[in-house]
């Protein structure tokens, strides 16, 4: 029996220790073990005697808990599979013990406690915030929220200073750190969800244009010969799409009618106002909700010629829009018009 | 009456000799050991001297640091720190007090 072996011997011997406690009693007994090696030829167990009497010695001047404790009754199923399990988990560690690099890492694991507890008070913390306000926070989003989660963390690094002493308080302590561990893992899936999201829509500066007030929540665009436009999209000089705040004067885009997702800045919107959503009868067939006929039909077009977009600047030194494409090339009616018709294509100037 | 066994008075007193070896100067585990019995603590176990060390350094007592060897493994090394010199200090006082008293009180035999 060489050292390893014999170190390996002692280690099965003490299996039964919590894994901790293990740990801390042998972390350097194969060091030690091949130094008493060294010294003679004479074999370990001649000099040392059977590696159960040397772990029983180690047992005694550690000041471990005596293995007989556990043996006096007999134990029950759960304490015996509990045993087990930390029997084959502390085997286990002893195995991989014998790799340096597991040896540094098992070795620097205790230091990063405190850690765990910062987070552990975090997540707990900010979970009672999210479920006392119902809101999902990852971070605290208010004075009391805030309050709350330091609060939380400092208790947590005081229980965690404190060790769990007595089964009770430790049964909680394991709680609290599953609990503490499938909230981060899952706060840390659904931040990851949320930034792979977010870029793509939030990149995007809107232009909010008829607030509260002015009372535009929607635009009809025409051609010059009153032909109703639709799909137009609006940008400002710097490609930012201009969009209205329909839900301000009580209406909402209706989805309903679109085949795809629209973009907020392709008008005129479908809007349907709450009031004929809601408050008509029980079951408004999905038929019955106005799809965009622009209010005033083309027939009413005022001589006046409205809104008739001062299309898209052309020969002006403006960046033009990355994606404008408009879809709906308005024809000019044979009607003779006259001639500088606006293309809305935007033509690139440079 | 059970006769007094050294191995039974070590066990009292080995914190205190383990401590005392380390005053002198850092050591690793084996080398306490040798030291122990160069001293004429013959019956020190290697288990008792590992065990009391990783006790010793659990309590807080000790230092310890790791240092690399060419031609054997790496030894780690304990050392006294603050809470060890004190402790130290304790038990030599409760020990010589100690050991006075038994001497007073076998002073008849061997007289």
């Amino acid at each position: 029996m060489d050292a390893n072996e014999y170190a390996q011997a002692v280690r099965d011997a003490l299996a039964d220790l919590p894994a901790a406690d293990l740990e801390e009693l042998v972390e350097d007994l194969d060091d030690h073990l091949a130094e008493v090696a060294a010294e003679s030829d004479v074999p370990l167990e001649e000099r040392l005697g059977p590696p159960e009497a040397y772990a029983a010695e180690l047992r005694a001047a550690y000041g471990g808990r005596p293995e007989q404790e556990a043996a006096t009754a007999r134990p029950g199923l759960r304490a015996r599979v509990g045993s087990w399990v930390s029997g084959t988990a502390a085997r286990a560690h002893a195995r991989a013990s014998r790799f340096v690099p597991y040896r540094q890492a098992a070795g620097f694991m205790p230091e990063l406690r405190p850690a765990w507890w910062v987070l552990r008070g975090y997540a707990l913390g900010l979970l009672l915030v999210s479920i006392s306000t119902t809101s999902t926070q990852f971070v605290p989003e208010s004075i009391g929220a805030w309050l709350f989660t330091l609060a939380a963390v400092w208790v947590s690094v005081w229980v965690g200073r404190r060790g769990g002493e007595g089964r009770w308080r430790r049964t909680l302590l394991v709680a609290a750190n599953v609990v503490a561990g499938v909230a981060v893992l899952v706060g840390m899936v659904a931040v990851a969800e949320w930034n792979g999201r977010g870029p793509a829509e939030s990149r995007v500066q809107m232009v909010e244009v008829g607030l509260a007030g002015s009372g535009v929540y929607n635009i009809y665009p025409y051609a010059k010969d009153g032909t109703p436009l639709r799909n137009v999209r609006l940008y400002d000089q710097d490609g930012r799409p201009i969009t209205l705040n329909p839900e301000m004067n009580g209406y909402f885009i209706d989805r309903q009618c679109m085949q795809e997702p629209a973009p907020a800045n392709e008008y005129p919107l479908p809007l349907t106002s709450f009031t004929d959503a809601y408050a008509g009868p029980p079951f408004p067939a999905p038929t019955s909700t106005v799809c965009p006929v622009p209010a005033p039909g083309p027939t009413a077009v005022p001589t006046g010629a409205p809104i008739v977009p001062r299309a898209v600047p052309t020969g002006l030194d403006m960046p033009v829009p990355a994606t404008p494409e408009p879809t709906v090339t308005p024809t000019p009616a044979p009607a003779p018009s006259p001639s500088p018709s606006p293309s809305p294509s935007p033509s690139p100037s440079r | 009456m059970q006769c007094v066994d050294s191995s039974q008075l070590l066990k009292g007193v080995l914190d205190v000799a383990v401590l005392a070896v380390l005053h002198e100067r850092d050591s690793y585990g084996y080398d306490v050991v040798r030291r122990l019995r160069e001293a004429g603590l013959e019956d020190v176990g290697d288990a008792s001297v590992y065990g009391t060390l990783r006790r010793l350094f659990r309590a807080g007592s000790l230092t310890s640091y790791v240092v690399a060897s060419d031609e054997g493994p790496h030894r780690k090394y304990y050392g006294l720190n603050s809470v060890g010199r004190a402790q130290l200090a304790a038990s030599a006082t409760t020990w010589t007090a100690f050991a006075a008293t038994m001497n007073d009180l076998l002073k008849e035999v061997h007289a």
